[in-house]
């Protein structure tokens, strides 16, 4: 048996003991993907503490959903979506008010950037874009997702999802090249 | 570095803050959040509607059968008593002739 079988092995069985009401499995898969859900939220709203609020809710809608989830590639793209959809309907509900990096708070980087101030400023440029592309360029650029699985996930078509993120980058470009 | 590398880069995952697996475990555990699921008296409920409803599509069924079987009869009947009728017509014209 290679690594990667079984390594999905395990995340098969561990999705089986949670879905069996097992608390500690659960918790598991938790930390297994809350990095992924947090930085699709910290990416959208540039703020720790919301995307901290927004990653706790997918994870409990999960936990109600749990029977519904078929294996752990299901799951995955499952908290991408809701995790998507999230942020987009809170960013709609509340409108809320997006803050700068300086006040986003230290956050402990999985990994080190090579120019944290090129990092810093691309963020800022990143949540600047309308609400649609910015989750584009994200689940594009953190999730490395091609445009077939984004339209899947936010439910676009894929020839939108291309010009999207085309329109996007080319803000982006223009944006990096009046640095 | 190319725009593309600078856009993973800026757009690396983070790692989610201290204690938040704590968090979410403890809001589960705290009996905010329960799993959904069917209730047996629910499903009980349901098997019962579809057992009836089967039952009752058969017997309108079984109805419309037999109202279609007595329509078709009182048409023949109707048919043979006009021709009865006018055999009876005929046969009077030919004694009285």
């Amino acid at each position: 048996m290679t690594a990667i079988a079984a390594e999905m092995d395990t995340a098969d069985l561990t999705l089986e003991r949670a879905q069996r009401g097992d608390h500690d499995a659960f918790a598991k898969l938790v930390r297994q993907h809350e990095s992924m859900v947090f930085s699709v939220g910290y990416h959208f709203f540039n703020s720790a503490d919301k995307a901290s609020e927004v990653a706790q809710d997918v994870f409990l809608q999960l936990y109600r959903s749990l029977q519904d989830i078929t294996d752990p590639v299901h799951l995955t793209n499952w908290l991408r979506r809701v995790a998507s959809r999230r942020c987009i309907d809170a960013l709609r509900r509340s409108r809320f008010r997006m803050v700068s990096l300086d006040d986003a708070g230290d956050l402990p980087v999985a990994a080190r950037t090579t120019d944290p101030f090129l990092a810093r400023r691309m963020s800022e440029h990143i949540a600047a874009l309308p609400e649609a592309q910015r989750m584009l360029v994200i689940l594009r650029y953190q999730e490395e997702l091609g445009p077939n699985d984004i339209s899947e996930i936010v439910g676009m078509p894929v020839n939108t999802v291309k010009s999207q993120l085309h329109r996007a980058l080319r803000v982006l470009r223009k944006k990096l090249e009046t640095r | 570095m190319s725009f593309e590398s600078e856009l993973q880069d800026a757009l690396r995952r983070k790692a989610a803050p201290d204690g938040f697996t704590d968090k979410v475990m403890n809001a589960i555990e705290g009996h905010q959040v329960r799993p959904r699921r069917v209730p047996r008296i629910a499903a009980a409920a349901a098997a019962l509607v579809i057992v009836l409803g089967g039952w009752t599509i058969h017997r309108v069924e079984e109805r419309r059968e037999g109202e279609r079987a007595k329509a078709q009869l009182m048409t023949a009947l109707r048919l043979t008593s006009k021709k009865l009728q006018e055999t009876q017509q005929h046969v009077q014209d030919i004694s009285t002739r």
